[in-house]
Parts: structure tokens; sequence; C-alpha cells
């Protein structure tokens, strides 16, 4: 009796631990021309420390935009947040001044991008670039950062540390330079990392190396990952939990297991039918989703994704569907309501047959 | 980058070959006998003859011209046919008040014109931007000397803030030497100024949407690094060459602005010169000017190795 609310505790306490990230209600809008669209409309979730969540989505979903809001990197003219709350470590980024945002930036939260071979600026050795982000955070001497910065370079697997910090970005290949992308956004050992489609723009025999890094620097940091990608099959790889996006709105958030065996929104299921390797549908076929995702400004009423929805009925395109839970997974689907008009979604392979490694051997495409 | 130096270096050779050829032969085209302008209305034709071959305007042209910059080389540019005073000597003396007047412009050029750049490209589009590229259009149709005579009436004639004209020596009086070149130098330096600002806009709006302004922005850098360290280093190769083609310009321009202002300077001695056809002046003038506009070539030139590395290799 006495011992029933004490474990009550625990629990609450276990699920209560404060998240390094927090998003809430995210809304962001940006100036087309004469008009303004709203690209992000109710983002929310939420990133436990030392946890890897994967936020995958097609090219327009609103994956980067969101992980630019987060990082406060969002144009600053054509760009606006309307709504919501980025709470990190506790404090709530919106309401910071750009002066408060600059310190936190690559200090507590740090970001890789997309492109190695043009995020490194040229006019300058590979080196400074990282000492003065040393500096800037953590205010040593000079030859204190220097010291960090090469021991940093090391950790990223770059071989005389010493003498290559003092080349310029040009002499590097583009894995390389994404090592050097990844030592300056780890230099101030951040509790947060954001990686936008680190591996995309890479080799594939190169992509597996720095996927390796990234995923070692994590653990060795032990450090939270916002993990950006289009790639389900890194997706795999790489993340704990996963959330979806699909026109600028979260459609589901799966752990990983879940999301692969038993997607809980059709959008979800169709990307992974749309992925080579995953023995969905008839072999040897890969399925795509029909259509075009929609544009910034001109999203479907009712659910986003009900004209390209095999699944979509007449409920699906009167109003906006609320992102419901089911089980452990969440889902903006109506399909997991009483709908008596439409078939269930069927686990797409036997819980134990799928083990996400496999994945890892499939080359996945950009669905379309 | 030593390498760099010496390629550069070697590029001045035949540069300045072509200048004292042309501006020789230039000064042997123009129409009027020197001998018979210096020896005046009421001289004989006896008399001009020996002026003429006093001054070795006998001989032909090609020796004339190989014997002239056989002593250029060792920087005897000849002597004035009317002062007698050594070239060199001459330029020496006007030499510094013209180059303190250029480098003052440039200086106008760089306070005014790197702020409006700066600010037009961080506001691209806005009403800011525009106001500065009218501002810059404006100044860019306005002539020096125009601008010159509206910075007498009003400052010096009207409010009486500056001298209107003349010009201090820096060791005579320090603050004088500054306030008599205010506005001289602003009149020279608006040109410039528009041209950079135009310059430092066009490079910075493409630099400021490069990837790595957005990581040096991840980083968390102050705005001000951001800014003048990362976007201007980048940013800066077009407006530094436009400056440098500007000097050229502002060493030609001060040849009516020290007139405006009454400024004994080189330009001053042109005009004087080219007057009384004065040849060695004329032709030192024109080489001394453009040993002037080629090290400041050159300091363009290896700005760019410092600015861009990749330019060190090739």
């Amino acid at each position: 009796m006495t011992a029933s609310p004490t474990t009550h505790d625990a629990v609450s306490d276990a699920t209560t631990v404060r998240p390094v990230l927090e998003v809430r209600g995210l809304f962001v809008e940006i100036d087309t021309g004469d008009q303004r669209a709203a690209v992000l409309s109710d983002v929310g979730f939420s990133i436990a420390p030392g946890e890897t969540l994967g936020l995958v989505g097609e090219s327009g979903s609103g994956k980067t935009m969101t992980a630019k809001a987060i990082m406060g990197l969002l144009p600053r003219l054509t760009a606006r947040v309307t709504g919501g709350e980025i709470v990190l470590d506790g404090v709530d980024l919106l309401g910071l001044s750009t002066k408060q945002l600059r310190e936190i930036r690559g200090d507590t939260v740090a970001m890789i991008f997309q492109e190695p071979m043009t995020s490194l600026n040229p006019a300058f050795t590979v080196g400074d670039q990282i000492a003065e982000t040393v500096r800037r955070h953590r205010g040593v001497s000079k030859k204190a950062a220097w010291a960090r910065t090469v021991e940093v370079l090391s950790d990223v697997g770059i071989a005389a540390a010493e003498r290559r910090s003092r080349s310029y970005p040009h002499e590097f290949s583009g894995g390389m330079r994404q090592r050097v992308m990844i030592a300056m956004a780890l230099c101030c050992e951040p509790a947060l990392l954001i990686a936008d489609e680190p591996t995309t723009a890479l080799d594939v025999t190169v992509q597996a190396q720095v996927l390796d890094l990234i995923r070692h620097m994590r653990e060795a940091l032990g450090m939270a990952m916002l993990f950006v990608t289009h790639d389900l099959g890194v997706i795999a790889d790489v993340s704990d939990r996963v959330v979806v996006m699909y026109a600028g709105q979260v459609v589901e958030q799966s752990g990983v297991l879940d999301l692969f065996r038993r997607p809980a929104h059709p959008y979800t299921e169709a990307l992974l039918n749309s992925m080579p390797g995953v023995e969905a549908g008839p072999r040897g076929t890969l399925l795509s989703i029909p259509g075009q995702p929609p544009a910034a400004g001109d999203f479907p009423v009712g659910c986003r994704f009900h004209q390209r929805c095999g699944y979509a009925a007449e409920e699906c395109t009167t109003a906006g569907i609320p992102l419901t839970v089911v089980g452990a997974q969440e889902t903006r689907c109506l399909l997991h309501t009483d709908l008596p008009s439409r078939p269930p979604l069927v686990d797409l392979v036997p819980e134990d047959e799928i083990v996400p490694e496999v994945l890892l051997d499939a080359e996945p495409r950009e669905p379309r | 980058m030593t390498r760099l130096v010496g390629k550069r270096l070697l590029a001045v050779v035949p540069v300045m070959l072509i200048v004292s050829l042309l501006s020789f032969a230039l000064v042997a085209l123009v129409p009027g006998d020197a001998a018979a302008t210096l020896g005046g209305p009421s001289a004989t034709v006896e008399q001009i003859a020996a002026i003429r071959a006093n001054l070795g305007l006998d001989e032909p042209i090609v020796t004339r011209y190989l014997g002239w910059l056989g002593h250029a080389v060792t920087g005897d540019l000849g002597r004035s046919l009317f002062s007698d005073q050594p070239v060199l000597g001459a330029i020496g003396e006007r030499l510094p008040v013209t180059l303190t007047l250029a480098v003052g412009a440039l200086v106008v050029a760089v306070v005014l014109g790197l702020p409006a750049g700066l600010f037009a490209a961080l506001n691209r589009g806005r009403w800011q931007d525009r106001t500065i590229s009218a501002g810059a259009a404006g100044s860019l149709s306005v002539p020096n000397y125009f601008v010159g005579m509206v910075l007498i009436i009003v400052v010096s004639v009207s409010f009486g803030w500056l001298p209107a004209t003349g010009y201090t020596a820096f060791a005579a009086d320090p603050a004088e030497w500054f306030r008599h070149l205010v506005l001289p130098c602003i009149a020279l330096g608006l040109v410039p100024a528009a041209v950079l600002a135009r310059q430092l806009r066009g490079a910075l709006v493409g630099v400021l949407a490069q990837d790595y302004m957005r990581t040096a922005e991840a980083k968390g850098l102050r705005g001000d690094q951001v800014l003048l360290k990362h976007a201007l280093k980048n940013a800066a190769i077009a407006p530094i060459t436009a400056v440098g083609t500007q000097f050229a310009l502002v060493l030609g321009g001060s040849v009516v602005v020290e007139q405006v202002f009454g400024i004994s300077g080189l330009g001053a001695l042109v005009i004087t010169a080219v007057q009384q056809r004065d040849i060695p002046l004329i032709q030192g003038i024109v080489i001394v000017a453009a040993v002037l506009v080629q090290v400041v070539n050159i300091a363009v030139d290896l700005s760019y190795g410092w600015l861009n590395p990749r330019v060190r290799v090739a």
C-alpha cells in the first residue's frame, strides 16, 4: 500500500526528466513575393538527454525550416515565427534577444549542414574557424583554443591534425570537410547537435564513415541529437525515435522500430514502400507516392496528405486532423479513430523479421 | 606568395615601357615648337635653332627616346625647359601635396563608402538600400569641381567653418593642414565612395547568401565577427579593385580640384607644363603618375593573395 505511491513517483520522475529540447506548437511563416505562407504549423516534439530524434520528410516538408528555427537561423527578412515555444535546456529561445541567442549557438546547441563543400569559409584556415568558436564560447587564450582545435580535429579522425589545422578548406575533400564541420560543431561539447542531412552530399562510401563518426561522437559526448534527413535507411541506423513531417506538420511520431514495423500514418507507410530493400509490396516493385507534395501556402484543407493517400475518405477532406496518440505512437490520421469506411493499416512486416541493420545496405531513394 | 610578388613585379617592366613610349610619342606629335615657344615671339630663327640644338630636338626621335629612357631609368628625367629646374625635383616638391589629397580622397571614400555598402547589403531591397543606391548614382553623376564649388560656397563662405582655398603643410600646422584638406578630399572622394559602396554592396549580397555565412552564424559568433571578418574578407576583392582603379582617376581629378581650391600640387604643375609646352616636365609627370598607379595596382594584386588563399597557389 505504502509502496505504490513511491513507485508511481519513480515512474513519473523517469518520464519527466527535463528534455534537452522541447518544441511546442511552432508556427513559421515566410514571405513568398507579396503573400505570407505558413511553412510550419503546430510543430512539436521533444528530445531527451542523450537521445537521437530522427526528423524525416520530403523536400519542402519543413524539416530543415524546423532545424533552422531552433538555431534561430531563419532568413531574417523573409521568415518569422508566429507562434510556439522552443525550449532548450529550460530556456525559451524565442524569448531571447539575438545577442543572447548568439551566446547559445555553437555552445549549447550546434549544427552541421548538408553542404560540406561550401559551409566552410574559403578565406580562413580550418583551424582558425574552429579556434574562433572555442574562443568565442570558452573565452580561453589563443594558445588554448588552438590546442583544443587540434584535439577535436584529431577526434574526428583527421590525421596530422596539427599540420592540417593550418590548411584551407579547398585543400580538403568533401568527406574531410564534413569532418571539419563536425569538429567545429563539437568543439564546445554541445548538449544538442542538429545534423541537417549531413551525409546527403557525400559519396556513398564516405557516407557510412561520416555517419559512424557522428554516432561515435554522439555516444562519446553523451549529447542529444536531432538528425534531419529524407533517408529512412539513415534514420534506421542512427535514431531512437522518429518524427515524420509532411507539408509543415508533424504527421507521425514513433519509436524507430515501431516506425518500420507498423507505420501509424499512411504517408510513412508510403515512404517505406518507396524505399528499396524493404520487402513491402510485390517483390522487386518500388511503389512511388502519386502526385506532388503541396507547396507552402497551398496546403489542402483537411488532412494535408489526403490527395495522395490511398486510404483517404470524406472525413479527411473537411477539417484539420489532430495529432492522436495510438499506443506508443502519435499520428495525424483518422484511420486510428473509428472510421468504418476503410480497411485498417496493416503491419508491413511481421514483427520479428525486420532488422534495421538490413536497411543500411539498401540504397534508399528520395520519394517522389 | 614570393613567386606571385616576383611575377607581378616583372609585369611592370613592359607596362612602363609602353607608357614611356606613348608619353614620348604623344608629346612629339603635339603641334607647336618648344624651341620657338621658349625663344618667345621676338626670337630670331638662329636663336630658335640654337635652343633646339641645345635641347637635342634636332636628333632623330628614336635616338632622343633611347637617350631619354636611359636617363629616366637612372632617375634623371631631364630639366624643365623654362625654370631649368630638374624635372624630378619639381615633381618632388608638388607630389606630397597631391598624394596627400589623393590618399585623403580615398580615406573619404572608405569612410563613406564602406558603411554605406555594408548597410545597403544588409537591407537589400528595402528603402535604405534604395536610398543609398540613389545617393551613389547622384555622387557619380556630379563632377568633382562642381561639388568643390558648392562645398566652398556652403561650408566656407556661408558658414565659415572651413577655409575655402590654400594648403598648409602638415609640419607647419597639423590642425590647419587638416582643415584645408577636408573639403578638397570630399570633392575628390565622393565618386570613389559611390563606386566603393556599389561594388561592396554587390559583392556582399552574394557573400551573405553563402553557406559559410550560415555556418558563422551557427557558431554563435558576434554580429561584428560575422560581418567584418567572415563576410568582408570574401567580399573585398571587387571593392578593393575598384578603389585601386579609382586611385588613377583621383590623380587625374586632382588637376581640376587643385585649381578650384587653389592648391599648388602636381595638378597645378601639369597645367603650367602643358600651357608652356614644357616637354620634359610633361613626360616626367606622366611617368611618375604611371609609377604611382603601378604601385597601387601591385598592392591591389597582392591583396588578392591575402584575401583568397587559392590565388597563392596559382
